[in-house]
């Protein structure tokens, strides 16, 4: 078994909750994302990974974005906030994870 | 902004260029906020383009994700493919312009042939003989009255089958960029 592969599919599965996650809390940029889940190793993902990912979310109609200029000096930044669908999609993941959590420690539980 | 920061945004636009244009406006502008940000940081340029990675790999990103995004066949979604495949690199070199290539002519034949078949069997209905048009299978020439079915039918197998091709082609550039995913 190699986990390095597996916890690449976990964090491939649970990405974009995570960025669902950090986009609840307050609208933010790509950047900001990125560099906030480079600090939890098992989530680190690169530019490549995030903005064709973000384009999708924003595509499927989770999240919309806007242009906002930053303060003296710093660059124009694309902020990305949640719809109203994005919240429920949200929710609905929330209950997904809290279910899977549960299923999992019922199994460990098990004698 | 320095000139290897430019250069780098210019080629991430050329490598786009089948996506419309306002998209790509928006992805360049998107990446070059992240590089003045990093700018801000002190990071230097060399150290920019090493975190962004090849300029062909951050492109073909995007690409992967556009052509996922949407099985149905255009020219807008084939020239994607064609990039797409041109950035991948050599494992692709053979499979993704066979199967999307033969999946158009597929579905072209498949259009043309029935409609040439009509033709043929209404030219012959108002006694106009149309020698340019000939239906052949091996030795056999069907008769003008037998045109259009045949055309018909053989022009519906072509259809499915470049119909075929092109979700496999779909699925190849899909499995290509979970495979990149993988890597990242």
């Amino acid at each position: 078994m190699n986990i390095d592969d597996w916890r690449s599919q976990l964090r491939r599965g649970t990405l974009e909750f995570c960025i669902l996650l950090m986009i609840e809390k307050r609208d933010c940029y790509g950047y900001d994302i990125i560099s906030r889940l480079e600090r939890r190793p098992i989530l680190a993902a690169k530019e490549s990974t995030i903005y064709p990912l973000l384009r999708r979310l924003l595509r499927e109609g989770l999240l919309r974005s806007f242009w906002q200029e930053s303060a003296e000096g710093l660059p124009p930044r694309k902020y990305y906030a949640l719809t109203e669908e994005g919240r429920t999609s949200l929710n609905a993941m929330r209950r997904e994870w809290s279910g899977l959590l549960e299923a999992i420690g019922g199994i460990e539980e098990e004698t | 902004m320095d000139r290897d920061l430019e250069s780098y945004l210019e080629r991430i636009d050329r490598h786009l260029r089948p996506m419309p244009a306002s998209e790509r406006v928006d992805i360049v502008r998107e990446i070059k906020s992240e590089m003045l940000e990093l700018e801000g940081q002190g990071l230097l340029p060399r150290e920019i383009l090493e975190r962004l990675g090849p300029p062909k790999a951050l492109a073909a990103a995007y690409l992967g994700e556009i052509i996922a995004r949407d099985p149905q066949f255009s020219w807008r979604r084939l020239g994607s493919v064609a990039a797409f495949y041109g950035l991948a690199g050599l494992g692709s070199m053979v499979v993704l312009p066979a199967t999307s290539l033969t999946a158009v002519v597929f579905l072209l034949c498949g259009a043309l042939l029935p409609a040439l078949g009509l033709l043929s069997f209404l030219a012959s209905l108002a006694g106009i003989k149309t020698p340019w048009i000939m239906m052949q299978l091996g030795s056999w020439t069907a008769p003008p009255a037998l045109a259009f079915p045949v055309s018909a039918v053989v022009g519906l197998l072509l259809l499915l089958a470049g119909r075929g091709l092109w979700k496999l082609t779909v699925r190849f550039v899909q499995m290509l960029g979970e495979r990149r995913r993988r890597l990242a």
